[in-house]
């Protein structure tokens, strides 16, 4: 044994499952028996088989096949993938629940794996009796739960209900209450599936909070999520599941990246700018394609909240001649329509006095500002005052969940941001803001 | 780092195709007997807990079944069960019965109703029918203290045959296990079986020595009647310790069925262990 296994806390080589759909096993047998009673009296008959015998064809679907990927002692792995990519399915096999078809697997160390947090509630049950009853599922003995019972009571915090039934529960106080559990368990390597969805905000923070310091103590993390912010905060690698496959796998913020851009389809496939027939103007000047940049100058699909994003508009003169005296407004809209923002030449009093006879219109956003959502959007451009090219609704597009504010907390009630800040005090501050809002 | 922590490479698991579970035997089960024990009052206490008449009801069923076949046996057909009191011989076999067919009925259910804990958490799986053979055993007692009841009742001294008592109940407990275990992994692997569970105890009850007496067969069916139920066999012993020398002891009949269930007990174990190493394919 090498050295660099010691290091590794999860190998997995060639792994494949495959999920067959067959009939039940007494039918099968049955049709097995009848399958066998028909070639007898096919042979009987002196048939000519074609060779091909009959084999019962094996309906189903290998869910993956081929993973291979290592992951360190003390590492934090994010999992990403659609819904039936199979992320899940990948943790049971890792947590013994599911057997796969082929390659294998190495794990080194206790395995605490947390599929489905309260698998095994009792319903009947008080709290505290669940507390044992699920502890005990998940591995622990009695004497060690005694151990813990206190630290789990805090971090639940249901205070007196703790000894009621669990049926007289709130989803939220039972996804505490099991999350309590599953938070003190000690082992080396812990499987989280979706455990940082569940609950309100604060319970999610501290969640995240247990998270950090099960990182901080070295622990091997596994982590299935769909919240992107939280695999791009805590993970040191991240992995994408996509059809049948890993379809990345490496640095987060790359890896989310490319994942959210794949969403959107192409849209270079349905009918481009270009073609567009829909469009108003004198056509002295056509916007052609448009593309978003970040800082960096990396083509992205889906911006999200608080990039540095670049709108790029590439347009195209109707003839060689430069472009004089141009105005150009790009609208932003909800998917539905209702105006949301306006960026435009005029509201800045800078128009392009001159400009190529092709070239690109760079629309510079330091803060991005809009939510993760879908979005439309549409511009106008005027040369010497007269519309030359305007489609109100060119382009769609999509948001991704971004931090604009940097503090891991997105507001998911608020469409848009915009830089802002809080105070309290004394009515000075106030009569200032209303002073501010009687001149607003 | 050269230096290899002897806990490390112990701890390497590894995951392969067809993995087979390889804890299903009596060493996981005392690992983990504190979760057994649990799952075994979990049940106990949600089959009482909101009943109004609550750990009344386990006497309520062999109770009512004895008053209602004693009154229509009394009145239409009258076995001849010897020095015995008809209602007592009865009970003996239904409380018997009874544990025989809550085996069968609740180890169908012991791996199927806990579908959602296997599919999530790595549990051997037979800790489940573990612990529903536990519950059984307990709500086996009620009853029990039922037949004790009706010997005063009835004036019936023990006699030197009791002290066999031990080996009919440890007979009775080892085919409550063999129906669990058998059953707690066929329903998984056989959605059917659950349809079939009361038919067959249906049948069984006509083909055990419940309300009539074993008399009634014909000597030269016993070892063969012995051989194909041998619930027959157990009760039959079950009835000589109780109520004493007076009620004949076959011992062919006895022979006959203690043999059955060796075998059945041999296939019980054989069909969990087949069964539970790929159970994680028919979940």
């Amino acid at each position: 044994m090498g050295r660099n296994d010691q290091q590794c806390a999860i190998r997995v080589e060639d792994l494949g499952i495959f999920f067959d759909s067959e009939p039940p096993a007494l039918r099968r047998a049955a049709a097995r028996l009848l399958d066998r009673g028909t070639s007898q009296l096919r042979r009987l008959l002196k048939e000519q088989s074609n060779g091909s015998a009959t084999v019962a064809p094996v309906s189903g679907k290998w869910v993956f096949r081929h993973l291979a990927f290592d992951v360190s002692k003390g590492e934090v792995f994010g999992i990403i993938g659609g819904n039936g990519s199979g992320k899940t399915t990948l943790l049971k096999i890792l947590s013994r629940v599911l057997y796969p078809s082929e390659g294998r697997a190495e794990i080194r160390g206790r395995v605490a794996s947390l599929l489905a947090v309260g698998t095994g509630f009792n319903q009947e049950f008080t709290g505290r009796e669940n507390v044992y009853l699920n502890g005990m599922i998940l591995g622990l003995s009695r004497a060690e739960i005694d151990r813990r019972f206190d630290g789990i009571a805090e971090f639940a915090d249901i205070g007196e209900q703790l000894d009621e039934p669990v049926k007289t529960y709130s989803s939220g106080m039972r996804a505490r209450l099991a999350f309590a559990v599953a938070a003190q368990l000690d082992s080396d390597i812990v499987m989280l599936d979706e455990v940082l969805s569940v609950g309100d905000a604060g319970f999610r923070q501290r969640c995240l909070d247990v998270v950090r310091n099960m990182k901080r103590g070295g622990r091997t993390i596994l982590l299935v999520s769909h919240n992107m912010s939280a695999i791009d905060n805590f993970c040191d690698r991240a992995m994408v599941i996509r059809g049948g496959g890993i379809a990345d796998l490496g640095e987060p913020k790359a890896v989310i990246r490319n994942y959210l851009d794949s969403f959107v389809p192409s849209e270079r496939e349905a009918v481009a700018l270009r073609d567009r027939q829909d469009r108003d103007g004198t056509g002295r000047l056509l916007i052609t394609d448009y593309g978003f940049e970040t800082a960096s100058g990396m083509a992205v699909r889906v911006p999200r909240a608080g990039d540095d994003l670049t709108i790029l508009l590439d347009y195209e003169g109707a003839d060689q001649a430069p472009i004089e005296q141009v105005e150009i407004g790009f609208a932003v809209t909800t998917e539905e329509g209702s105006k949301l923002i306006r960026f435009s030449t005029e509201s800045l009093a800078s128009p392009f006095a001159r400009i190529p006879p092709s070239g690109r219109f760079r629309l510079h956003i330091p803060r991005f500002p809009l939510a993760e959502g879908k979005y439309a959007a549409g511009f106008r451009v005027t040369v010497g005052g007269e519309v030359a090219d305007y489609i109100p609704d060119a382009i769609t597009f999509e948001v991704g969940r971004g931090d604009y504010f940097g503090t891991g907390y997105i507001d998911q009630h608020s469409p848009v941001y915009v830089p802002h800040d809080w105070h309290a005090g004394a009515a000075a501050v106030e009569t200032r803001i209303r002073a501010v809002a009687e001149v607003g | 780092m050269s230096t290899i922590l002897p806990e490390q490479s112990l701890n390497v698991a590894v995951i392969e195709p067809d993995g087979t579970s390889s804890d299903l035997g009596l060493g996981t089960l005392w690992a983990r007997r504190e979760l057994v024990l649990m799952l075994a009052m979990r049940s106990i206490r949600v089959r009482y807990r909101d009943t109004s008449l609550g750990i009344l009801w386990a006497f309520a069923q062999p109770l009512i079944y004895m008053i209602v076949i004693s009154t229509f046996f009394g009145l239409i057909a009258r076995f001849d069960t010897g020095p015995i009191p008809y209602p007592l011989h009865l009970l003996t076999g239904l409380v018997a019965f009874q544990l025989l067919t809550k085996s069968i009925g609740e180890g169908s259910n012991a791996i199927t109703g806990n579908r959602g804990i296997l599919q999530m958490i790595y549990i051997p799986p037979v800790v489940f029918p573990a612990a529903s053979v536990i519950s059984s055993l307990i709500d086996f007692l009620f009853p029990a203290i039922l037949i004790v009841f009706f010997l005063t009742y009835y004036a019936i001294i023990p006699t030197w045959t009791l002290a066999y008592l031990p080996i009919a109940l440890l007979w009775l407990a080892i085919m409550c296990i063999a129906a669990q275990i058998t059953m707690s992994v066929l329903a998984v692997r056989f959605t059917d079986t659950r349809v079939l569970v009361p038919i067959v105890s249906q049948l069984l009850f006509f083909a055990t020595p419940i309300f009539y007496p074993v008399t009634i067969i014909p000597d030269g069916y016993l070892i063969a009647y012995g051989l194909i139920n041998p619930m027959a066999g157990v009760i039959e012993l079950l009835r000589w310790c109780l109520f004493g020398p007076e009620q004949a002891l076959h011992l062919d009949l006895v022979a006959a069925s203690a043999l059955s269930t060796l075998v059945i007990t041999v296939v019980s174990i054989a069909v969990f262990r087949s069964i539970a190493r790929r159970l994680h394919r028919y979940l």
